[in-house]
């Protein structure tokens, strides 16, 4: 079991409402001394093993005075100026009921604390008792947009720098954003001249001393989601970038997975915390949220990441809540978002844009054909985002391949021609293709090998008699095969046009809920990189399958496909320089 | 003017409910025994457990442990999730039924194939329980999900440390072994009791 981040060797109860900036810059306080942050749901119970409580509010201390006086630790009250929703009579009537009943307490260790040194200095003048500072912030030295925050403001505008050094208005819901993050991403200032307490807060935020002590374990951690997607595709392309993470630099990875072929990514050497999703559990989707906000922030506070890297479509907020929650700031966000979505899918999945640091889009080699919405169109909502496209992503470079003798040695094949089939399998009535594959298979002697996913079950009765081959990953194992025949997924696309030199025929799926894979395709076939059948004309396109078959029976190699190029280094270095941000 | 149908127009009558009912309940039984005939089918595979996963010499590093969440207040009062009962089974109230932890030890796939056939098997005929399969070994995941059930993957992390967890995520009433059925640990702790 790998070393987990520092020993914690102070306990700080914290009594606070929610959500509070300050309970969320508590993880930034105390730089030097590991520490654990524990809600408190009041101060009845006895703090036990507890080093200190903070009060996050006069309003709090007074509700539950009697408590905390008698309580055996020392307690902190951070006495707070007025917000632009305060009523100024009620918040001088609660300043001078706490100063009174602190005047009365006989308990020594109860002492009062401001944001700021102004605040420190008007309350204890109004208080009549002595206010401290409380201990400030470090300084972060990266340049960052300013950004002025108005409490209670659905969204806020912003100018923000782009790579290219273009400036443009970006928008953002800073609500969603922990105050640790948030701070590493924008120079904060107070929108409201009135709002005294946002102008304190900010101003903390934005810190005063200049130390640089990391209390992180020495090796990185990034922690990988990835959905339980229809295939393997989510799982195939975080493993050939945490490979490529890990040529980058020594780091830890592990990933919560909710896809059931988690198996795979612990062969590949990576710890995996194994998840259900709200569908495998058919359970009520806010109860199943709240479990997993829980303990995915549990999991944060443990390893300390200083990346979660998503691989999927659509965010789902359970990450954006943990993240917010307190002692979870310290951590960027990466999603790993590939494009080539069809025309007609919800554009309102950009918006997750504003939650990310870094927006990455593996490239795809038919992007000209891409009408989808992460090519032509734009989130309303990107936030501190940059969003960068790299060059395709594939497996195959991070594993070693076998020779044909032994790859066809390994899956028992024998002698003479054989052609792969993998149709993936989810979706599309392939009756009528698989029986023209199999005829004309036949016709030119070639052997058709049934590629089985993992995930399935065993043999279907209709493929009895049948070869049947389950086996992962696929690069290993290409120069067995004299042709393939395959669904145009991300991978399987790129995995093979880019790493296999045999005869291609493309069955695209074209279903909504997956890429376009129609389109990619037909690109491929344009550009005489592969055989294209699909799904809707199968009828009509019987020569196409015998063509390619013929070309298969001749092994002939293709010789025209595009050179290999590799993006997992390129998001990589990104992944590593958005932890960079959060040391 | 948008033109609402009267209420008599849209109400489903009794008839067409209790017709829908009627094949719920006998849809949901067919489903179940063909479902259940497959499962069998793929129990009786010696290779269903082995998914030929095959990447270069790597070390495979155990399941890490997941932190305790209760010593957070905000962790406390966690609602109950559903556990489904799995699709080889059926029965008109299945919330009924209480939820049993099954300890999948890290055993050989036919001695696991076995004991889990003769489970369900008697879950098929007769559903007394709805279950969650603590498993220490990976192997069984992709079946179990196939057929529904709810699963933990505990790796070697032992079941006890994380009972508290399976009481307050599942409801669960007991956890047994999967092989012998002995009664590992048990809670009455059932919130509609």
């Amino acid at each position: 079991m790998e070393t987990e981040s520092p020993t914690i060797s102070r306990r700080v109860g914290y009594l606070c409402g929610w959500p509070d900036p300050v309970a969320q810059l508590l993880q930034d306080l105390y730089p030097v001394t590991p520490t654990e942050f524990v809600q408190l749901g009041d101060a009845k119970s006895e703090s036990g093993d507890l080093d200190e409580i903070l009060v996050l509010s006069q309003a709090y201390a007074l509700a539950c005075f009697d408590d905390l006086e008698a309580q055996s630790c020392p307690c902190r009250i951070l006495v707070r100026r007025e917000d632009m929703f305060a009523d100024s009579s009620i918040w001088h009537t609660g300043i001078e009921l706490l100063a009174e009943v602190l005047r009365l307490s006989k308990k020594e260790d109860l002492t009062l604390m401001a944001l700021t040194k102004d605040a420190a200095a008007e309350l204890a003048e109004l208080m009549h008792l002595p206010v401290a500072v409380i201990d400030q912030l470090p300084v972060l030295p990266n340049p960052r947009p300013l950004v002025k925050v108005r409490r209670g403001a659905d969204e806020t505008s912003f100018l923000f720098s782009e790579a290219e050094g273009d400036q443009v208005v970006r928008r953002a819901q800073l609500e969603i954003f922990n105050w640790v993050r948030l701070r590493r991403l924008a120079d904060l200032r107070a929108a409201d001249p009135d709002d005294i307490d946002m102008h304190d807060l900010t101003k903390f935020a934005r810190g005063e001393h200049d130390v640089k002590v990391s209390i992180r374990a020495e090796r990185m951690c990034i922690l990988c989601v990835v959905p339980n997607g229809v295939g393997l595709g989510h799982i195939t392309r975080m493993i050939a970038i945490s490979k490529a993470i890990q040529d980058e630099i020594d780091a830890r990875i592990v990933f919560w997975s909710f896809s059931r072929a988690a198996e795979i990514l612990i062969a590949a050497g990576y710890e995996v915390f194994l998840r259900q999703n709200v569908m495998h559990l058919a359970a009520h989707p806010p109860d199943w949220r709240l479990w997993e906000t829980k303990e995915f922030a549990s999991v944060i506070r443990k390893l300390e990441p200083s990346v979660v890297c998503y691989d999927g479509g659509t965010f789902d907020m359970f990450i954006i809540d943990a993240l917010r929650s307190v002692g979870c700031g310290r951590c960027g966000v990466a999603w790993i978002r590939r494009g080539m979505l069809h025309q007609e899918a919800d554009a309102q999945m950009l918006e997750a844009e504003q939650y990310c640091d870094v927006v990455v889009e593996p490239g795809d080699l038919a992007v000209e054909m891409d009408m989808g919405p992460t090519r032509m169109r734009k989130a309303q909502k990107r936030g501190f985002s940059e969003r960068i496209v790299a060059p395709p992503v594939t497996l195959k470079p991070y594993l070693s391949s076998y020779s044909r003798s032994v790859a066809r040695r390994k899956l028992g094949l024998g002698f003479g021609r054989c052609c792969l089939v993998s149709l993936g399998g989810a979706f599309g009535n392939w009756d009528i293709l698989r029986q023209e594959i199999i005829d004309q298979a036949a016709e030119q002697r070639v052997k058709l090998i049934w590629a089985q996913s993992p995930l399935a079950g065993s043999s279907k009765d209709d493929l009895a008699g049948a070869t049947i081959r389950r086996f992962y990953p696929l690069s290993r194992y290409m120069a067995a095969f004299d042709g393939m025949i395959s669904a145009a997924g991300y991978n399987s696309y790129h995995e093979l046009i880019l790493g296999y030199d045999g005869p291609v025929l493309f069955t695209p799926t074209n279903n909504v809920r997956l890429d376009d894979q129609s389109a990619r395709a037909s690109y491929a076939g344009q550009q005489g990189w592969a055989w294209v059948v699909h799904a809707d004309a199968i009828e009509d396109q019987a020569h196409v399958i015998a063509e390619f078959m013929a070309t298969v029976r001749k092994g002939r190699y293709l010789a025209s496909r595009p050179s290999p190029v590799q993006g997992a280094p390129e998001i990589a270095k990104k992944i590593v320089s958005v932890a960079d941000k959060y040391i | 003017m948008m033109h609402v149908p009267p209420r008599s127009n849209i109400a489903p009558a009794p008839s067409l409910l209790r017709r829908l009912a009627r094949e719920n309940l006998q849809m949901g039984l067919r489903l179940a025994q063909l479902e259940f005939a497959e499962m069998k089918k793929e129990l009786s595979d010696p290779a269903l457990f082995d998914l030929m996963i095959d990447f270069p010499k790597t070390e495979t590093l155990d399941a890490p442990f997941l932190p305790s969440i209760f010593d957070q207040y905000s962790g406390q009062y966690l609602p109950k999730l559903n556990v489904p009962l799995g699709r080889i089974s059926w029965c008109a109230d299945p919330n009924s039924l209480p939820v049993i932890g099954i300890h999948c030890r890290d055993q050989r796939s036919s001695i696991l194939q076995s004991a889990l056939l003769d489970l369900l098997k008697t879950n098929h005929a007769n559903p007394f329980a709805r279950f969650v399969f603590v498993c220490e070994s990976i192997r069984p995941i992709p079946f179990l999900g196939r057929y529904g059930f709810a699963y933990e993957y505990l790796g070697r992390q032992p079941f006890e440390m994380v009972s508290d967890r399976l009481v307050a995520r599942y409801d669960i009433v007991e956890i047994r072994d999967l092989i012998d059925g002995r009664v590992l640990n048990s809670f009455n702790l059932r919130s509609s009791d």
